[in-house]
């Protein structure tokens, strides 16, 4: 009859404090100079309790370091004997389960941190008390905020030291866990861009690969500075720091994935063999997996590199030399992996059906690219499916996120139409018009292009140049081109004030609410009036001389006007303006008789 | 009864264990021998639950030994390269499996330390190879257990230790009964502590018997004939034949008495019967594997 066990040995457990407490020591010892070394010297001058819940919160970011170097070397120092032949035969002969040799472990690992942490924590309350500026919840908050980042990171650690029997293969699979989405984003943006006529990076990195990449999403949500009243107008009014929401569902959800993470590695450790100490892959069914996502990465990095040198004073992707390049560094990387799995250089005569393989995956993948298998160049969306678009046109100076206007949007989308309908890429040495369109789709999702066009066919192309006039002069982008970019067509705007700068003699002239609201209502109704008309790529020659500032409260709007604001025009010489003042051309004449 | 039935176990498509079966008696000291990869250590890993067998199965007093502490309580091994944690000293191993084992004993761990002329504080690390199996004997035969499996004990121990430790291991045979399960290459000093033998040969138990056993069923003849030598006897099974003069040396299979009236046929002028050593059998038998030392002039 098996006997029962229970999840935990006390001697294992004890074993591990007994053999890894330097390392507990080392790890407690920097965030004992971290925070209540710091904060007792931070707080010699300024120490208020707002100054220490600051600190608190800025530990917190550091956890998430702390637990990225120190989690994995815990996991790999308790877990070492499963990389050794013999200290595996010491440790799987003792009278206890798989079972409890992995929770021990863990608990042991935990158990650590945690009695680190504790210390530290009580320093730093006895700091606190020192100084007289006591704050507890964001020291508790501080301690569970880091033991879930460490419970995530120590719970990846194990799970790289499972899949692998080989020690200094633990700390590469971890770090390649912690950062493979973003290389994997990075190369597939590479080909992309070689291929696709108009691809754009995506603003922000994506979703999918900030989870992915959870030192980056950790470090921008815990770092991000959030106060109690985040709206207030003055710093004295925000209130006291505070977690930041955000940070809340995400820890929730780290710690789920670390659970997940701990029950794999525990499936592992009760399949894991004996036997496959000193394996770099310890299971035959992760050796395949391991080979082709080698082959990839090391074909698509490697092969990208060295095309991106060999390659460096060509305009025009060469498929052949990629393809050579992407191939030939796929396949050294696929024999690389298997004489690293077989510990043998001799792996050509039987590797050499995996490596064809991998040959044919690559060339599929590239080939996939260039035909545009996704149909991302012609895709254009529906205008009714938008929600608000961003235009930038370096070329015209125009830039306005935002955009919301059905007349607007639809004239964006029939420029995009027109451009990926005849795609004419500018050439080497060739000057560049450049479109940078984003949209914001209804359902949620952003979608970005980049097309860097050939002036030259923009100004003869007839269809594509009337279609630009058309974007150029639709209402609200003629108004965020002369009001700002935040301005608002459609919001009503009350001014409170304003100033009047002369850029050329020096000296501003403050001006008064009704003042400024003249001046408003008068750039309207030279808008109005259709004033501020745009032509594609053909900058204006006048310089307004006076730099208009409106107050209105909620934004501050720049009216940039040209020579045919008349209504402006009046309302800036009603306010002394002298009338020879107000534009220069690029000599330095007067524009206005 | 340990036991191991039908066990195979594979590396990498190498058959290592290839339905190996092995039955130590209780309170036997059961020598395994076998030539170099032939299973040994392979086989005992599964008897100390260390490796999952492919089939078969590895059973003490019926229970299988696989993640089963209940059982493995009741069994303690030193393997051929015994491990000890880096930074550990005699000591501190001792902690470690007192804490697995409950009957592990610190009055005779006191005791050992008249026997072992170590520092029971002194890294093991910093031992020569000698003292770092004295360690291992020491701390091991502190847990009080009911079966020991060594793998290549006595390696690298000088020839007084030797004796020490048979000493103390056939003390607790005779005293608590205790199972020992034994490889060794070393077949001259097995043949004087075991009394069951078993011979492993690629992968598999070629045979196993208790050695009186195996010494009865194998014959050393010296004939010396009259004349030529005589054909002998078809039923007769001869594993080697060989002779220096008129003196013939025969190693036949089979019980003595009944080889040596099969032999009168022959009228031999003498005909004499000499014991078998453990190392004839296993060179003999191992020649019937198709493994024998072979007169390779290089």
């Amino acid at each position: 009859m098996r006997s029962g066990t229970s999840f935990f040995d006390k001697t294992l457990f004890r074993t591990d404090l007994r053999r890894y407490w330097p390392l507990l020591f080392v790890y407690t010892g920097i965030w004992t100079v971290m925070l209540p070394v710091v904060l007792w010297a931070a707080t010699a001058m300024y120490g208020s309790a707002e100054n220490v819940r600051e600190y608190l919160y800025t530990a917190m970011l550091m956890g998430v370091y702390m637990a990225l170097i120190f989690c994995p070397l815990l996991a790999m120092a308790l877990f070492s004997y499963l990389m050794n032949s013999r200290p595996v035969s010491l440790m799987h002969a003792l009278p206890v389960t798989r079972h409890t040799q992995f929770c021990s472990h863990v608990l042991a690992g935990l158990g650590m941190m945690a009695a680190g942490k504790l210390l530290v924590a009580l320093l730093t309350l006895l700091v606190q008390l020192l100084r007289g500026s006591v704050v507890i919840g964001p020291l508790c908050l501080w301690f569970l905020v880091v033991t879930l980042v460490e419970l995530f990171f120590f719970s990846l650690g194990i799970l790289s030291c499972m899949i692998t029997g080989w020690l200094l293969a633990a700390p590469v699979l971890y770090a390649a866990a912690n950062c493979i989405a973003s290389v994997v984003m990075v190369l597939l943006e590479m080909l992309a861009g070689m291929f696709y006529f108009g691809y754009a990076s995506p603003m922000n990195m994506p979703a999918v690969v900030r989870w992915l990449t959870p030192v980056y999403a950790l470090n921008n949500t815990l770092g991000k500075r959030v106060y109690e009243n985040m709206d207030a107008e003055s710093v004295a009014e925000q209130g006291s720091r505070i977690l930041n929401p955000d940070a809340i569902p995400m820890l929730a959800i780290y710690t789920v994935v670390a659970l997940v993470f701990l029950a794999v590695s525990w499936l592992l450790y009760r399949q894991r063999a004996s036997e496959s100490a000193g394996d770099p892959v310890a299971f035959s069914w992760a050796k395949p997996l391991f080979r082709c996502g080698i082959s990839l990465l090391g074909g698509l990095t490697l092969g990208l590199g060295v095309y991106s040198i060999l390659a460096m004073n060509r305009s025009e992707v060469s498929m052949p030399l990629l393809l050579v390049c992407i191939l030939l560094l796929g396949v050294v990387s696929y024999f690389a992996a298997e004489m690293v799995i077989c510990k043998s250089f001799r792996v050509f005569t039987h590797g050499w059906p995996g490596a064809v393989a991998m040959i044919l995956v690559l060339a599929a993948v590239c080939f996939a690219t260039k035909i545009d298998i996704t149909g991302y160049q012609q895709r254009v969306p529906q205008a009714e499916k938008v929600e608000t678009v961003e235009i930038n046109l370096p070329y015209d100076s125009i830039y306005a996120e935002g955009c919301s206007s059905p007349e607007l949007i639809s004239a964006v989308v029939a420029l995009h139409q027109i451009v990926v309908d005849d795609p004419m890429p500018a050439a080497a040495g060739e000057e560049v018009f450049t479109l940078y369109l984003t949209y914001q789709l209804e359902d949620g999702r952003e979608m970005n292009r980049g097309f860097k066009l050939s002036a030259q066919r923009v100004r003869e192309d007839p269809e594509l140049y009337q279609a630009l006039v058309t974007l150029l002069n639709c209402r609200e982008l003629r108004y965020k081109d002369v009001l700002g970019n935040r301005y608002d067509p459609n919001k009503t705007y009350q001014m409170r004030g304003g100033y009047m700068f002369n850029e050329v003699e020096g000296g501003d002239q403050q001006i008064t609410a009704e003042q400024a609201q003249a001046l408003y209502e008068a750039v309207l109704e030279d808008l109005a009036n259709g004033a501020g008309h745009r032509t594609p790529m053909e900058g204006s020659q006048e310089q307004c001389v006076i730099r208009i500032e409106l107050d209105t409260g909620d934004v501050t709007l720049w009216p940039e006007i040209t020579s045919d604001f008349t209504e402006t025009i009046s309302v800036l010489l009603s306010l002394g303006v002298e009338r020879d003042q107000l534009f220069w051309d690029e000599n330095g004449s007067t524009l206005l008789d | 009864m340990l036991e191991a039935k039908q066990l195979v176990k594979t590396f990498d498509g190498f058959r290592a264990l290839d339905e190996a079966s092995l039955t130590v008696p209780k309170g036997t000291v059961y020598g395994l021998v076998g030539p170099n990869g032939a299973g040994k250590s392979t086989i005992i890993r599964h008897l100390t639950g260390i490796y999952r067998p492919d089939s078969g199965s590895v059973t003490l007093g019926g229970e299988e030994i696989y993640e089963n502490p209940a059982v493995k309580r009741r069994i303690v091994a030193i393997g051929d390269d015994w491990y000890y944690f880096p930074q550990a000293s005699i000591a501190e191993m001792a902690k470690l499996y007192a804490g697995m084992y409950p009957t592990f004993s610190w009055e005779r761990y006191e005791k050992m330390k008249e026997i072992f002329p170590l520092n029971h504080k002194q890294m093991i690390r910093r031992m020569s190879k000698g003292m770092q199996k004295q360690a291992a004997f020491w701390v091991t035969m502190c847990c009080m257990l009911e079966y020991l499996i060594l793998d290549e004990p006595v390696d690298g121990l000088d020839p007084v230790m030797r004796r020490q430790v048979w000493s103390l291991l056939l003390g607790d045979v005779a005293e608590r009964g205790t199972t020992v399960l034994v490889s060794s290459h070393n077949l001259r000093e097995l043949e004087d502590v075991c009394d069951h033998v078993g011979i492993m040969n690629k992968g598999k138990v070629l045979l196993e018997r208790s050695l009186s056993e195996l010494q009865d069923n194998t014959v050393k003849l010296q004939v010396v004939y009259p004349a030529e030598e005589p054909t002998l006897p078809a039923e007769l099974k001869i594993l080697h034949r060989s002779h220096v003069g008129r003196v013939y040396t025969y190693i036949i299979r089979g019980n003595s008495e009944q080889i040596r009236q099969r032999m009168q046929i022959c009228q031999p002028l003498l005909l004499e019967a000499i014991p078998l050593t453990l190392e004839e059998i296993f060179i003999y038998e191992m020649g019937g594997a198709d493994y024998a030392v072979r007169d390779i002039i290089l």
